[in-house]
């Protein structure tokens, strides 16, 4: 799965491309170095309320903890100087997340912990040529707005229905066996035999498994 | 389905009535202090919807050890300390499902958490609310729906080895099934019970073979006859020693009634036989009479006098009758056509009808006659008033000395004619009329002579006639009577033979001389022998007197119709023998005569029914068991299959939302397994989950397993309605801010796994964060704040 699909399927617009509205009027040179795109960032991505902003970063053989602490120092720029739309800004402001890829594993994470000025996720991923980014599709799920999928066939609708056959209904008169039963130790009553757990219903048990059985080999 | 409003009586800290507006947003931040009621709302629309609050009846469970410390806790734990014990509890939620605005109001007296105790209604309904919460709510509500301080509290103070039963709570509730599973297990439990008694019910075998051995020795030293092996009827049993005394009684009557079948059809033989006999005399006799007297028959069938002296006594009748008649000129007519019925010469209805013509001719003149005289002398004025003249013809001559005219015509010649000539022309009037009349008189009086001499000629050949018909009817009669006797003897029997059953003939066939000599023949051809007869006789005799039979000096005919109503039908009676029969009756009779025998029969019997009944109870019992045991296994076998595959499918989203949620990830897996009734959550290594995990990791995994549980279930699930209740305590903030991202995501998704969240915090810090976040991507919210409990 490419990184850039994701977010464009999402609702998500790189403004590196210039694909954003100009009512927005962001500044993003702020994220450039001397007026060039550094080589690290492969996208802005906003949303499409304009209230989130992930900076896609290439970690690969960078000190991360240095790459992220550059990076918020840009954010924090960006976010007083940014925009004259002080609307978009404080939408904008606590929702700037640092998307950091690395393809060789990396021993030091402390920087997800960090909250300073943005948040930090390290994605492990492999940058193609054409610079297209090819992500997992377990490692997606760490982005916020990608959705972890309902569990398929998580309760099978025919075992349960079965199960509903083989035991009584509530409010039948069978009702009875869904409520414990002491059960009898062999002992023997006046009439010298022996007492029943179930001697009441003893009969009532037996027609239902009789019927229910005769149901069941006729199904 | 999205909450709107609930209605708040009496409820805990809730004293009176209390309305709390939701805005129909779909979500519902409950943002104040602790103790101003927060959780107390969410409690009131979990017990509208259970009728239990989880968290309270957790803790309730917990520290209530017993009976006494259960009665004391109760106190409040529902109903609000200020109201009275006759007020009730009343919750009444209002609520938006499937575009239909509904209310479910519960409402209970009793300070205490029991779903039974308490009313529930669905807009007034109380089996609509039944059915509503069966398929919508459910048994497993808060387990589902709440993830609260509670339950995390909960699982940081359990130990690792209890964890599990934590985790369980959140697949289904089968505790239902395994109750059941139980009971039955409990019932196959009592069929062994029964079983234990029947078998002491059961009679021994030492026991059986002793009454078989008494009776062997029984049977050889009292010499009982041998029941012969030839079968003579159906359902016949041969093995007599097996029979009870009531069964050997019916074998011998089933006996009694082949031999009477068997006497049966030897006497009824010879009654054929007899009927035969009978049958060719009296064609016989009809032969002899068709000999001498064919012809006198045949002339008395033609005469119709077969049937006896109908046709004598209606001549006889009809001589009478002319005997009696005494013909007038009145009657004549009365008795004319049986007159010309009799056709005897000359009277004949031609000759009657021509005479009567005449004489009636000649009345109608007379009529006439009669007219004209009485014309001619009554009523005729000009007669009256000539005759009156005529009286007084001296006034007329009078007159004319007075007047010369005449009066009548005027004429003056009246005074000058002569005294005779006055009125002469009227005595001439008066004179030739009286000579008319006696003339047609004279005709009248001529013509009734002539009238009565028809009539009498018309009577004199009427009576001729009538004598003559009077004595040729007394030949015939004595004709008739004649042929009667000659005949009746014939037509006796041919009477006889017509109504006998069998003869299949008719009468023209019987007047045949030639039919009825072959016929004759045809008769004596099936007639027994001599020897026959004395076979048929001797074998229906033995039979009888072998069954008691007892003769009441009687012909065959009657014995065959007083032992008919023994005779079996349809029963073959081709093996019979006669000594064979003896030795059946007999051996039975020898039986039945042993009461000894017979006890010991009846012992044997009974000690084989009594076990036979036992085993097919056992039987049965036994059927049932296997049903029941197989029954319980299936049920615990879908149980753990449904638990399996809910746990399976829950540890793969565990995990995506443990490591969404996490900074940290230190597990590559989570597996829940179910063995034994024992669950284990591993990581990829294979050891506990729980044992690795930090408290505060913990409390995450804690809200990754309540997001997973929605995930999982959101296809089944109907009410999707969750509670986050104050649980960010052990949180950080990395934590608290991807379960807020987590929030928002479920929100704005277009396949929605959550409809509405009800979110309780006391921090404001995190009320903040989350007001910002929701405002920022626009989901719609509502927040409560301490002003709007109050």
């Amino acid at each position: 799965m490419f990184l850039q699909e994701i977010f464009s399927k999402s609702g998500y617009k790189n403004i590196i491309d210039g694909a954003v509205d100009e009512n927005v009027s962001l500044c993003i040179e702020y994220f450039y170095d001397e007026d060039t795109i550094p080589e690290e960032l492969l996208g802005v991505y906003i949303s499409s309320r304009w209230d989130e902003l992930f900076l896609v970063l290439n970690g690969e053989g960078k000190n991360i903890n240095e790459l992220c602490e550059k990076w918020d120092r840009k954010i924090s720029t960006f976010m007083i100087f940014g925009s004259e739309n002080k609307k978009v800004i404080t939408k904008l402001k606590y929702n700037v997340i640092q998307i950091v890829l690395y393809e060789s594993e990396i021993e030091d994470r402390s920087q997800e912990g960090s909250l300073n000025i943005s948040r930090k996720i390290l994605l492990p991923s492999k940058i193609g040529i054409n610079g297209q980014v090819n992500i997992d599709d377990n490692d997606a799920l760490e982005l916020p707005f990608v959705l972890i999928p309902p569990c398929e066939s998580a309760l099978k609708a025919d075992v349960i229905n079965e199960l509903l056959l083989l035991v009584p209904a509530e409010g039948s008169a069978m009702e009875f066996m869904r409520n414990p039963r002491k059960r009898e130790r062999k002992r023997k009553g006046e009439d010298g035999l022996l007492i029943k757990s179930f001697s009441e219903e003893f009969e009532q048990i037996k027609e239902w498994l009789g019927e229910n059985d005769n149901t069941e080999s006729k199904n | 389905m999205i909450i709107q409003k609930v209605r708040i009586k009496n409820f805990r800290g809730f004293y009176g009535e209390k309305e709390i507006l939701f805005d129909d947003k779909p979500f519902v931040l409950l943002s104040a202090p602790n103790g101003i009621g927060k959780t107390s709302i969410i409690d009131a629309i979990e017990w509208c919807l259970t009728g239990n609050i989880g968290r309270l009846k957790l803790a309730y469970d917990n520290r209530s050890t017993n009976s006494d410390e259960r009665r004391k806790n109760l106190d409040g734990i529902l109903k609000n300390k200020n109201a009275n014990s006759n007020d009730y509890v009343e919750v009444e939620l209002y609520f938006k499902d499937k575009n239909r605005n509904n209310s479910l109001l519960r409402k209970q007296k009793k300070d205490e958490l029991q779903a039974s105790s308490s009313e529930v209604t669905l807009d007034g309904s109380i089996e609509i609310a039944k059915t509503w919460l069966q398929e919508n709510i459910g048994d497993s509500f808060y387990k589902y729906h709440f993830c609260d301080i509670q339950k995390s509290f909960e699982m940081q103070n359990r130990k690792g080895g209890s964890l599990p039963d934590l985790f369980a709570e959140f697949i289904s509730d089968y505790s239902k099934e395994k109750i059941v599973a139980d009971n039955l297990e409990t019932y196959v439990e009592d069929l062994e019970r029964y079983r234990e008694d029947l078998k002491n019910k059961l009679i021994a075998k030492d026991t059986i073979d002793a009454y078989e051995e008494q009776i062997k020795k029984y049977v050889i030293n009292t010499n009982m006859v041998d029941y012969p092996q030839t079968m003579f009827f159906k359902d016949e049993i041969l093995e007599i020693s097996q029979l009870d005394e009531s069964a050997l009684n019916h074998q011998l009557q089933q006996l009694h009634s082949y031999g009477y079948t068997v006497a049966y059809s030897s006497i009824r033989k010879l009654v054929i036989d007899s009927t035969y006999h009978n049958t060719t005399f009296k064609f016989e006799e009809i032969q002899t009479q068709l000999f001498e007297k064919k012809t006198r028959i045949d002339e008395a069938i033609k005469n119709g006098l077969e049937t006896g002296n109908e046709k004598i006594e209606e001549l006889s009748k009809k001589l009478s009758e002319c005997r009696k008649i005494e013909l007038t000129k009145n009657n004549i007519r009365d008795y004319a056509d049986l007159i010309i019925e009799f056709q005897i010469k000359g009277f004949t209805k031609e000759y009657y009808e021509e005479k009567i013509r005449e004489i009636e001719k000649k009345e109608l003149y007379v009529k006439e006659l009669d007219k004209e005289i009485e014309h001619l002398t009554k009523g005729n004025i000009i007669l009256e008033l000539f005759s009156d003249l005529i009286t007084h013809r001296q006034e007329v001559i009078r007159f004319r000395e007075r007047k010369t005219k005449c009066p009548i015509c005027g004429s003056n010649q009246f005074a000058d004619i002569e005294e005779d000539q006055i009125l002469s022309e009227a005595d001439a009037y008066i004179r030739n009329n009286n000579e008319i009349v006696l003339i047609k008189s004279s005709d009248r009086k001529v013509v009734w002579e002539a009238i009565d001499n028809e009539y009498e000629e018309l009577i004199r050949f009427s009576k001729k006639t009538l004598e003559q018909t009077i004595a040729d009817m007394s030949i015939k009669k004595n004709d008739y009577e004649s042929l009667i006797r000659e005949t009746a003897t014939y037509f006796a029997i041919r009477d006889s033979i017509l109504k006998m059953e069998g003869i299949d003939c008719t009468k023209e066939q019987l007047r045949s001389l030639e039919y009825v000599s072959e016929k004759i023949v045809d008769l004596k051809a099936h007639i027994l022998s001599e020897k026959e007869k004395a076979s048929y006789r001797q074998g229906y005799k033995s039979i009888l007197a072998l069954l008691g039979y007892k003769y009441d000096n009687e012909e065959e005919i009657i014995t065959a119709e007083r032992i008919k109503e023994q005779v079996k039908d349809g029963v073959e009676i081709s093996t019979y023998s006669q000594s064979v029969f003896t030795q059946k009756v007999n051996a039975i009779k020898c039986i039945l005569d042993n009461k000894d025998y017979l006890v010991l029969n009846e012992k044997l019997k009974n000690a084989r029914e009594i076990n036979a009944q036992v085993n097919s109870k056992n039987k049965l019992l036994e059927e049932s068991r296997e049903i029941a045991e197989e029954r319980s296994g299936k049920i615990r076998q879908l149980v753990a299959q449904l638990e399996r595959e809910e746990y399976a499918a829950v540890g793969p989203s565990l995990k995506k939302y443990y490591k969404k949620l996490s900074r940290i990830d230190s597990i590559d897996t989570i597996d829940i397994i179910l063995e034994d009734n024992q669950i284990s959550m591993i990581d990829e290594k294979k050891k506990n989950i729980v044992n690795i995990l930090s408290n505060g990791q913990l409390s995450v995994f804690m809200l990754s397993y309540f997001f997973a549980g929605i995930t999982t279930r959101s296809k089944t699930e109907k009410c999707k309605v969750y509670f986050v209740d104050d649980l960010t305590a052990c949180m950080d903030d990395v934590n608290m801010l991807a379960f807020l991202d987590l929030l928002k995501y479920q929100m704005l998704a277009k396949e929605k796994t959550m409809e509405q969240i009800f979110f309780v915090t006391c921090d404001d810090r995190i009320c903040r964060m989350l007001r910002y976040k929701l405002e920022g991507c626009e989901i719609e919210f509502c927040e409560l704040k301490e002003k709007d409990f109050a």
